[in-house]
């Protein structure tokens, strides 16, 4: 009995250590993904590769700690840091990394905008097209070009579909199960 | 001659199904509207409709009630009366854009014959402020859902009555717009407004009963607990939007004014019961 109660308590323990860790970030964590992500800024400035777009994300960051959404500040802080990060690399090596591949994520995220526009234009655009085409320009500028064309391809379909798809639904009016009533 | 028929036949078939049943005046619009939730909701009283999903909920409309009775929209409506006789910095007031008071929600939306739109009261609202050189508001939430709160409390008791002016075919292209917004499937679940309020109404999406779009323009604004603020019909249009994956549109754009003309002009008849609050 003794020995069973001890089990319990220590089971109880361990899943008190373990279930707060997962589900949440503590405010500290936030404050730290921010200091590195403000560091490598600071670094790639010192090379003039600084960009204003990851000093935004910085400040959006810092911005979201009053609120607690300290998850979300630490995902765009580090999103900031590898961009910077690799921006810093890039610059002080003086090496453009994977030339063709960098051109061709660029001419998929180009494709991308040019479809998300062309359903934008009959009001057919789906929620997260632009969002998708944003993160695709993040991971293009972290180096991921195989992940930003993969991404870019995806929001390129959602384009081409929503603008499809808003063409077919032209002139859509009651369904045909409704009886009309003159 | 077999053949002849069975070709016959199969055309028939095929212009059947593919022409739905599109009722052509706004007129015939509202009377199939009205009649489809009457036949599918037979032992909902007509005037209860106003209430939406709590028409059809019996242990939703118990919770309801109970709200009802501290209502969370109150400090709306106090704080709209304070706006609505807090005179501009030129002296004037909305009671000298608005002469006959603030129970007017039942005057829109409506035609402008003269700007060749919808007007909605949320515009003339801030066109009342541009004119008396104020900064407009924001549609969705704050200052102008407190004064919307005042002013359709202002306006309990009276009727929806839109009119679709018939020899102005700008009108009728407005509120055939509106149709054709909400019967579109958009977004990447490919849903439309009328998927779920339409033929799936009183049925349930995930834990809530999902209410008939008859009722649906009868009580804005409204203080929604998941939103723990009050907010404006067209924030609600947004977050449809979205919900079914669609880049939602600009409040009091063009597309959710056309959209408002059409749905609360098919719930004339019946009574403005706003502000009010849902889940």
């Amino acid at each position: 009995m003794k020995n069973r109660s001890l089990s319990v308590g220590a089971l109880i323990a361990a899943l008190m250590m373990v279930i707060p860790a997962a589900w949440a970030t503590h405010r500290s964590e936030a404050e730290q993904a921010i200091a590195a992500a403000r560091a490598a800024h600071e670094q790639a400035a010192s090379v003039q590769a600084a960009s204003p777009d990851t000093a935004a994300m910085i400040e959006e960051a810092e911005g979201l700690l009053p609120s607690r959404q300290y998850t979300k500040a630490v995902e765009i802080a580090d999103k900031a840091k590898i961009q910077d990060r690799f921006a810093y690399e890039q610059a002080s090596s003086g090496k453009v990394a994977d030339a063709g591949a960098a051109s061709k994520a660029k001419e998929a995220i180009a494709a991308a905008e040019a479809a998300r526009k062309k359903a934008d234009s009959v009001g057919g655009e789906w929620r997260d097209t632009a969002q998708m085409i944003k993160d695709a320009e993040g991971l293009a500028k972290s180096g991921q070009y195989n992940e930003a064309i993969q991404l870019a391809n995806q929001a390129a379909r959602q384009g081409a579909l929503g603008y499809e798809q808003a063409l077919k639904e032209k002139g859509a009016s009651f369904p045909s199960y409704v009886a009309k009533k003159p | 001659m077999k053949k002849i028929h069975l070709s016959l036949i199969a055309a028939a078939l095929i212009g059947a199904i593919a022409t739905p049943a599109i009722a052509t005046t706004p007129e015939e619009d509202k009377a199939t509207f009205q009649s489809y939730f009457k036949q599918r909701f037979p032992n909902v009283p007509e005037d209860d409709f106003k209430n939406g999903a709590y028409a059809i909920d019996a242990i939703g409309r118990e919770n309801w009630e109970a709200i009802e009775e501290f209502p969370p929209y109150e400090n709306a409506i106090s704080s709209g009366e304070t706006l609505w006789n807090t005179p501009f910095a030129n002296g004037k007031s909305y009671q000298d854009c608005f002469p006959d008071g603030p129970a007017i929600a039942n005057k829109y939306p409506h035609w402008d014959r003269q700007a060749g739109q919808v007007m909605t009261l949320p515009l003339a609202i801030n066109q009342c402020r541009e004119a008396n050189s104020e900064k407009p508001l924001s549609y969705k939430k704050g200052p102008i859902a407190d004064l919307l709160a005042y002013m359709a409390f202002e306006s309990r008791g009276q009727i929806t009555n839109v009119e679709i002016p018939s020899d102005d075919p700008r009108a009728i292209a407005a509120y055939e717009k509106g149709r054709e917004f909400y019967f579109a499937r958009r977004g990447q679940l490919n849903f439309s407004c009328a998927h779920c309020h339409f033929g799936n109404s009183g049925t349930t999406l995930r834990t809530e009963i999902l209410s008939p779009a008859l009722g649906h323009t009868t009580h804005w604004p409204v203080y929604r607990s998941k939103w723990g603020e009050m907010g404006t019909l067209h924030r609600r249009f947004s977050g449809c939007n979205e919900q079914v994956r669609a880049k939602a549109f600009e409040a009091q754009g063009e597309e959710y004014r056309n959209l408002e003309f059409f749905l609360t002009y098919v719930n004339n008849g019946l009574e403005l019961n706003g502000p009010a609050a849902r889940k």
